[in-house]
């Protein structure tokens, strides 16, 4: 850690949860319009950022909207119009949201949410799943997977600026309740200090009288694809991006991140994989005796998309296995950092490629404590190769007992 | 016409020729009066219509000003957000305009048209309405006339349902200024879009806007097709202000609703009895709208005279 | 990235904008190929100008009155006829007839609003512009329609003229035939007076003799008919038997006339309305005694209406026999009762006498009035006439290269005031070719223009964009109080009523410039041109019809493309 700016030094801690984090940081990063809808547990976002809001000394406008859609398509039209703008949700509202996902991300629109991770309906559920969040990943956003509500507030302010340098909206995720409603010290950086790392927006294209275009008319498969393809090179890019803002964000704060952050990896021969709040009550796990005397390693993955594939690569090339924790399910098919992981994982060359072992635990909300990650470990290391099935772990219920096979009826024989 | 309404009318071109507009769109001259009227500080959403497709495909534009294409069902909360970023850029004199069919607003659009009206978004919103999603190929529209032949609604008896009653949802969401328009009427259309620029808060100008392509008639009575309409009382011109005060613009002549009927093939179907039906439906619908007319006299009669306890 | 035709293009992947983003208009694109029919502008013939005797754009003389400018109004007219306060009162007005608008809210009042606009000539004193005069003196012979109609444009051409008139004043029938209750003195005199201030010399009270016309070079007769067709029955030059023209003119002249209490008017045209009117106005009782039906009278309907509401007896199918003296200084006239027979050659059905239905009638007067003809013997040497009327040829010529003749004397159209003025104009014009070698066309308003001759009927017209507002009609005095004096019988609409009434004329056929087809045109095609007009931009016209079908007049038509 480096010593910190003067301007750091005009920072000041406050007790603030994942929600009120986020609402900090999209204030500090002088977002100037914000159009929301309320959903558990989104909602002291958009309640904190209302107020703060009301006091912002730059022109500002919360727009209260009738659905997720249109509160996306607001900040669509807002961006379009070349300001910041910024949103947040959770299941039903992203899911609502889903078409002006695509929408601004082929709008190349550098808009900012706030996911608050919560498992999808029916039956209701206002608890932590991943699911909601990951069944965006085609749509072209950049996520951003945190653990901590300082980690929520850094990321916000930093998605404005990836944003913006790319032209890509960027999705920073959080975990319900364990996340958006626990409280702890997060440092709030001084305002004259998110100024220096974040100028106000210079949108390189937006509607303007003067310059009159149309903005989304009927595009060709002649050129269709490329301008598509450009969208995946900037998103591609965003990594890259990511480690200059990661960089500079130390230099003014002394807080350092990573893409990918990895613990006791230098001899590790069993790594686990997680993202989001798990990942410290996985830290507690590998740096207990057993998991030390095992080699078991932590890798948490923040940034999702864009994949940081070449990173894992190298973290992992000769793992003898991985053990991922999906708190989420494509369902038909594995977790899907599991999947996406063993996809990254192909690019290694044979002997140097870990075996993958993937287990869906904790959706809907369920814990994923310390007892469920050794459980994961165990399993792990026990199988000498992975189930080549989806494994779903911590059942709440047994199994029910096996129904004995009733005879054949005499006319089958 | 009036000298001024000419005057306005002969202003510079902004729409450009070579759009792709079908002979005989009403749209078109439509547009081409408004920006006339709002002038080139004005930026316009528009939802999938016909009308995305009119101004053109990637790389060209025919409209003349800052056009944002909009998601079907969302152009009102677009409008909203680029609203919002004017207004937080010193913008605020920059007119927002909403150009959408009748798909996009009376169905898909619905939800956020009402959330746009009841928030007071400042701008204006014009619903051209040719009475069906024309765009995909004449499918039904809840502001599909009863009878009328869609793709949709194809047997004999065609639409069963009655065309949605825009203006009184409108009303009933107490915007500053309703009214409805017809491309036959461009002196009344011009004064009615100057009216709105001139209003603060959600003005909504349903417009009536004649398709001879949907409607199976013949391009060169596109404008004789809204004439008829308003003469016929299907579709009277009157205004509402803040959702309270009606004014009625025009009494229709009340030509027999034959007339209406004879140039348009999706009714050719059409028995004397159904043309009867719509004729009775025009009048009750005068009939309401000379009632809530006579009742916003009564309101300013009443509000005007001394309460007396 | 821009081609020839302003049209984008992207040549590399560098062109293409992270998202789709327009890069340029459309008007490059030429929709004009979607179409197969195009619109034309083309202007149609007004039924009323078709009908019109001197020949006169009235839809531009309308435009003019109803933007209120009167002195352009008073130039339209002024191109074709000079008089047009003297047409305004005294033309049949046939222009009205066909009028389209009669079948909504009632026929513009044509002839109404040419009287205002002529009555603002005087007023104002509205002259044309007047070229020096460079060319040979030209002498006309006759103060009448056709002589001052040909000075004033012989004047326009650039000739100094001189007018000659045998009687005290001039005019002609103007003065001493038309009664004062249709065309009163004051309006004759201001019109003589106001081409006298074009330079026009009028001299008056001198008929000039053979050999004085003889004597005076470049001439043009305009002499009219200045004998009375007699009746050719017996007793028809007894005292008490009196000629109908002559004795107009006497009364116009403000002379005692000596007819007494009644009088029988022989005659069915306009002479016979006017002497029979004219005497009833004096206090005699005089009854029109005409040998046809009242379909067939050549008067004008107007006459005979105004006569009939004034109380004048009409006595049909009946022909003077014979006339003879009667006692205490009377006449005692015998008719014969007539019956129609077969057809003659003007196509009306001969009447014939009915054997054994002679009656008499004894009065103080009796009067000719079957109308004028040509007084041959007035004529100058080498002036050849032939069924009556002087004989010219295609040039107006009368057979001596300086000597034409115009009017109801060269008889070559109908024997109006208008068709005299029309006369003299295209005769002034045929002179002022042959005398000085410069053909300069008289103006023909509408071929000039180069409208279509067909007829833009009532069904072409699209009525949406006219109001059905009601005709405004010129006052016109009470039946009985008029007859009891000589004052004007019609009124003047007034600018207001004049005004209102262009307004309400459809300008048929003629693009105003209205701007309906301009505002509709959903493809922007049609833009006002440079010079007014409009243009069609046919690369972008999809050929949808809408400003064929909108047009209020029928001014644009649609044909194939080509």
């Amino acid at each position: 850690m480096s010593d910190p700016t003067p301007a750091a030094a005009a920072s000041r801690t406050a007790i603030l949860t994942g929600n009120q984090a986020a609402a900090h940081g999209a204030f500090l990063a002088r977002t100037q319009v914000v159009s929301a809808y309320p959903i558990t547990p989104q909602t002291t976002i958009i309640e904190t950022l209302a107020e703060l809001m009301a006091r912002a000394t730059w022109p500002a406008k919360f727009v209260n909207v009738e659905s997720e859609h249109s509160a996306m398509a607001v900040c669509i039209g807002a961006s379009a119009t070349g300001t910041r703008a910024f949103t947040a949700t959770s299941a039903q509202g992203l899911a609502l949201m889903h078409e002006l996902l695509h929408w601004a991300a082929g709008g190349r629109l550098p808009i900012v949410m706030v996911d608050v991770n919560r498992a999808m309906a029916p039956g209701w559920s206002i608890w932590s799943d991943q699911t909601d969040s990951l069944s965006q990943r085609d749509t072209g956003w950049a996520q951003l997977y945190c653990s901590s509500a300082q980690d929520v507030l850094d990321h916000v302010i930093m998605a404005f600026r990836m944003a913006e340098t790319l032209s890509v909206p960027v999705m920073v995720v959080e975990d319900a309740f364990v996340l958006s409603h626990t409280a702890e010290a997060v440092s709030l950086p001084a305002q004259a200090l998110v100024d220096a790392f974040l100028p106000p927006r210079d949108a390189p294209w937006k509607l303007d009288t003067k310059k009159p275009a149309a903005f989304g008319g009927l595009l060709s498969p002649d050129w269709y694809q490329e301008v598509r393809q450009d969208l995946h090179d900037s998103l591609t890019r965003l990594e890259g991006e990511a480690a200059r803002c990661y960089a500079e964000w130390e230099r003014l704060t002394g807080r350092s991140y990573d893409v990918v952050e990895s613990w006791n990896l230098a001899d590790a021969r069993t790594v686990l994989v997680t993202s989001g709040t798990v990942s410290s009550t996985a830290l507690d796990v590998i740096e207990s005796d057993w998991a030390r005397r095992e080699r078991v390693g932590l890798v948490q993955i923040r940034m999702f998309r864009p994949f940081p594939a070449a990173r894992l690569r190298d973290l992992l090339a000769g793992v003898e296995k991985v053990a991922v924790i999906d708190r989420n399910c494509s369902f038909g098919h594995h977790g899907i950092f599991f999947q996406e992981l063993k996809s990254a994982l192909y690019g290694l060359p044979d002997g140097q490629r870990p075996k993958a072992y993937g287990y869906v635990l904790g959706l809907g909300g369920r814990d994923i404590g310390v007892e469920a990650i050794e459980d994961v470990v165990r399993r792990t290391l026990a199988r000498a190769t992975p189930d080549p099935e989806t494994t779903w772990l911590g059942a709440v219920l047994p199994a029910a007992p096996a129904v004995p096979v009733p005879p054949a009826p005499e006319s089958v024989r | 016409m009036s000298h001024h309404v000419d005057e306005v009318l002969s202003r510079e071109e902004i729409l450009q020729p070579g759009h792709l507009a079908c002979p005989g769109c009403a749209v078109t001259p439509a547009y081409r009066w408004a920006l006339k009227v709002l002038g080139r500080e004005t930026m316009v959403t528009a939802p999938a219509c016909c009308f995305a497709v009119i101004d053109g495909s990637f790389p060209f534009s025919a409209s003349g000003v800052p056009f944002l294409h909009a998601a079907f069902e969302a152009a009102p909360a677009y409008a909203s957000g680029v609203r919002a970023a004017l207004d937080v850029t010193g913008q605020q004199a920059t007119n927002v305009l909403v150009w959408a069919g009748d798909g996009g607003t009376f169905d898909i659009g619905l939800q956020s048209l009402s959330a746009a009206a009841e928030r007071r978004e400042d701008m204006i919103y014009v619903c051209y309405d040719n009475e069906a999603y024309m765009n995909t190929g004449v499918q039904r529209s809840s502001a599909t006339p009863a009878h009328a032949w869609t793709t949709t609604t194809p047997s004999k008896a065609g639409k069963r349902e009655p065309k949605k009653h825009l203006g009184e949802i409108m009303a009933a969401h107490r915007i500053a200024y309703f009214a409805t328009a017809s491309v036959s009427h461009p002196e009344d259309f011009v004064t009615k879009m100057e009216q709105a620029k001139a209003t603060k808060g959600f003005r909504l100008i349903h417009l009536f806007c004649p398709c001879p392509t949907g409607w199976k008639a013949d391009s060169r009575h596109m404008v004789e097709l809204g004439r008829l309409a308003v003469e016929t009382g299907v579709f009277p011109l009157y205004e509402v202000f803040d959702g309270e005060r009606y004014v009625i613009n025009h009494a229709p002549s009340w030509r027999p609703m034959q007339e209406y009927v004879a140039l348009q093939g999706r009714f050719s179907q059409l028995t004397k009895d159904d043309v009867a039906d719509m004729e009775r439906e025009a009048r009750a619908g005068w009939a309401r709208l000379v009632r809530h007319a006579r009742a916003s006299d009564d309101a300013v009669a009443a509000t005007a005279a001394p309460v007396t306890t | 990235m821009k081609d020839v035709h302003g049209r984008v293009t992207l040549e590399t992947r560098g062109d293409l904008p992270p998202t789709a983003i327009s890069l340029g208009g459309t008007a490059w694109n030429r929709t004009g190929s979607w179409k197969f029919l195009e619109p034309f502008y083309k202007n149609l013939t007004p039924p009323c100008a078709h009908a019109c005797l001197t020949g006169l754009d009235i839809v531009a003389m309308m435009s003019a009155v109803e933007a209120g400018r009167w002195d352009d109004a008073v130039r339209v007219v002024m191109d074709v006829n000079p008089f047009p306060a003297i047409t305004g009162r005294a033309c049949p007005h046939p222009c009205e007839q066909p009028c389209n608008r009669k079948a909504y809210g009632g026929g513009v009042s044509i002839r109404a609003v040419e009287r205002q606009v002529g009555d603002h000539k005087l007023a104002a004193d509205v002259r044309p512009e007047l070229p020096p005069t460079v060319h040979a003196r030209v002498h006309v012979v006759g103060s009448g329609p056709a002589g001052l109609a040909a000075a004033v444009a012989l004047r326009r051409l650039g000739h100094p003229v001189t007018v000659h008139e045998a009687a005290p004043e001039a005019g002609g029938l103007l003065r001493y035939g038309i009664p004062a209750y249709r065309l009163p003195s004051e309006v004759v005199r201001a019109e003589v007076a106001w081409v006298q201030r074009l330079g026009i010399e009028v001299r008056t009270g001198h008929r000039l003799a053979r050999r004085e016309i003889d004597a005076l070079g470049p001439t043009l007769l305009a002499v009219g008919f200045g004998r009375s067709r007699p009746l050719g029955i017996p007793g028809e030059d007894l005292r008490g038997v009196h000629d109908g023209l002559p004795l107009l003119a006497a009364i116009r002249r403000g002379e005692p006339v000596p007819v007494g209490g009644t009088a029988a008017v022989i005659g069915g045209g306009n002479t016979a309305l006017d002497v029979v009117r004219s005497l009833k106005r004096l206090g005699t009782d005089a009854t029109v005694w005409y040998r046809r039906t009242a379909r067939e009278m050549p008067a004008f309907r107007q006459e005979v209406e105004e006569a009939k509401e004034e109380g004048v007896p009409f006595e049909f199918l009946v022909a003077p026999v014979r006339i003879e003296p009667a006692p205490g200084g009377r006449v005692r006239l015998t008719l014969v009762r007539m019956e129609l027979g077969p057809k003659d050659a003007s196509g009306r059905a001969k009447p014939v006498p009915k054997a054994g239905s002679e009656f008499a009638v004894e009065v103080d007067a009796v009067v000719k009035a079957l109308g004028e003809v040509l007084d041959e013997e007035a004529l100058p040497a080498g002036v050849a006439a032939a069924d009556g009327k002087v004989v010219t040829d295609d040039a107006w010529r009368t057979g001596d290269a300086e000597r034409f003749a115009a009017g109801d004397c060269a008889g070559r159209f109908g024997y109006t005031v208008s068709e005299a003025v029309r006369s003299g104009r295209l005769a002034a014009h045929a002179m002022h070719a042959q005398l000085t070698g410069e053909a300069v066309p008289a103006a023909s308003p509408l071929a000039d223009q180069g409208a279509d001759p067909e007829i833009a009927k009532f069904k072409m017209l699209h009525l949406a964009h006219f109001a059905k507002e009601g005709a405004h009609v010129p006052p016109v005095a009470a039946a009985d109080a008029r007859s009891a004096g000589f004052d004007p019988v019609e009124g003047a609409l007034g600018t207001d009523a004049a005004r209102a009434e262009a307004a309400r004329c459809f300008k048929c056929g003629t693009c105003v410039e209205c701007d309906v087809c301009y505002q509709f045109c959903p493809d922007i095609a049609i833009q006002k041109g440079p010079e007014g007009g409009y243009t069609i931009d046919l690369a972008h016209c999809k050929g949808c019809g809408v400003c064929v079908e909108e047009c209020p007049r029928a001014a644009i038509h649609m044909r194939k493309s080509s």
